[in-house]
């Protein structure tokens, strides 16, 4: 715990560093995420309506 | 000779090249740069030996010299010569080049059978899914390489700046950022008008596909960028200065298209009225290019990084490979939302009926 305070609070010039690539990797993950999911369900939502009739 | 020739593909690529020009091209060549003029007043931050001084205004003196009172001593510092620039006039002759090039390219895609029916096959909707699939992985893996070795080069082995210390690391995913954030919105706009003119759903998708992925990687430039700000300049935010400010305004013009296109229910009266207002906002992208040029700015106008540049090999060389590394993650999450919305788009057809059975 001591160790990701000193990344992420020390104020230090590597502290906006960190941030600035989390938050990224964040932001990026969500955006490849997201739409993969969403498409998996449409086909999912399809497949259940063919299986219904 | 002429009946070979592919109006319709002649005026689409013209477009898409003409429109580069426009932006690129008189970006590209200053014709003469000089940087604050003696006597203007601007914003800048510098790393002095009495500490990181930023947000006041300063008068020039002399070019490229700044000279300010810090606790009654008159303080005199370089200017990093890639500050912001007033008045710039850009090379003619160059632009006019470049025109030249791209309208000669355009010609030969008129003629050009293999991309003429490239294009029409693309306008379908299964071939562009099954193709999309197919290289989906390579660019994924192609990006994940690309940006391992970008940013363990860029944080690991690239030198510290003099300035601006370690911070300036954040170069790496700030600069690649800004400038995607800028071309996605062409592409998106290139996208619109195509699906405007010629009514094609492929171009209607692409465009309302890359809304999304747009705002997230202004997202990005924003929020890295104050990072960045606070630590050098001393300031997370400026009101005044035209780069932020014009940034944030295509960020939410990227939310308002997104709101416009899950407003209306038809999908294809969404991408008329979505493309109108993407071609319409429009304006905002020569603006963010030229506002660090027209106008005193915070912000520091661009550098060159390829060929004769202002910048250290060692620190450049990551900045270039993370360029190609952002824009195969964009091809790459873009493709991603183009499959998904195909699907939805054609869902009553038995081709993707077949897909889901087999998923």
């Amino acid at each position: 715990m001591n160790t990701l305070s000193e990344i992420f609070f020390s104020g230090s010039h590597w502290t906006y560093v960190w941030w600035a690539y989390a938050i990224t990797f964040i932001i990026v993950a969500a955006s490849i995420i997201i739409p993969t999911v969403r498409r998996k369900k449409t086909l999912a939502q399809i497949k259940r309506k063919i299986e219904k009739g | 000779m002429f009946s070979s020739f592919n109006f319709k593909y002649f005026i689409i690529s013209a477009a898409i090249l003409l429109l580069l020009a426009l932006v690129y091209a008189p970006h590209s060549q200053p014709l003469y740069g000089d940087p604050l003029k003696t006597g203007t007043q601007t914003k800048v931050g510098v790393q002095t030996e009495y500490g990181l001084i930023g947000t006041d205004k300063f008068r020039i003196y002399k070019s490229q010299k700044l000279e300010f009172k810090y606790k009654n001593m008159v303080v005199t510092e370089k200017i990093n010569t890639t500050a912001a620039t007033t008045g710039s006039l850009f090379l003619l002759t160059n632009w006019l080049y470049q025109l030249f090039f791209f309208l000669v390219t355009a010609i030969a895609i008129g003629y050009s059978k293999p991309i003429s029916n490239f294009i029409k096959k693309t306008g379908s909707l299964k071939y562009t899914y099954n193709l999309s699939g197919k290289f989906i992985p390579w660019i994924a893996i192609l990006a994940l390489l690309l940006a391992t070795i970008g940013i363990v080069d860029g944080l690991a082995f690239a030198p510290t700046d003099a300035q601006q210390k370690d911070s300036f690391r954040i170069i790496y995913i700030h600069v690649p950022a800004a400038m995607l954030c800028i071309q996605a919105y062409i592409v998106m706009s290139i996208a619109s008008a195509i699906a405007l003119i010629w009514r094609i759903k492929i171009a209607e998708i692409v465009a309302m596909s890359i809304a999304p992925l747009g705002a997230a990687i202004t997202a990005i430039a924003l929020i890295t960028g104050s990072l960045w700000g606070a630590r050098t300049w001393g300031t997370w935010w400026e009101w005044k200065d035209p780069r932020m400010v014009s940034v944030l305004i295509l960020f939410f013009i990227y939310l308002g298209i997104m709101g416009l296109n899950s407003a209306i229910e038809d999908k294809r009266t969404a991408a008329s009225a979505t493309g109108i207002f993407t071609l319409s906002a429009f304006v905002i992208i020569p603006f963010i290019y030229v506002s660090v040029k027209m106008f005193n700015s915070l912000h520091q106008g661009s550098t060159q990084v390829i060929g004769s540049s202002d910048m250290h090999p060692d620190m450049a060389r990551p900045l270039i490979v993370m360029f190609f590394a952002t824009m195969l993650y964009f091809t790459f999450a873009l493709l991603i939302r183009i499959r998904g919305e195909i699907l939805i788009r054609d869902r009553k057809t038995q081709w993707v009926k077949d897909i889901a059975l087999r998923s």
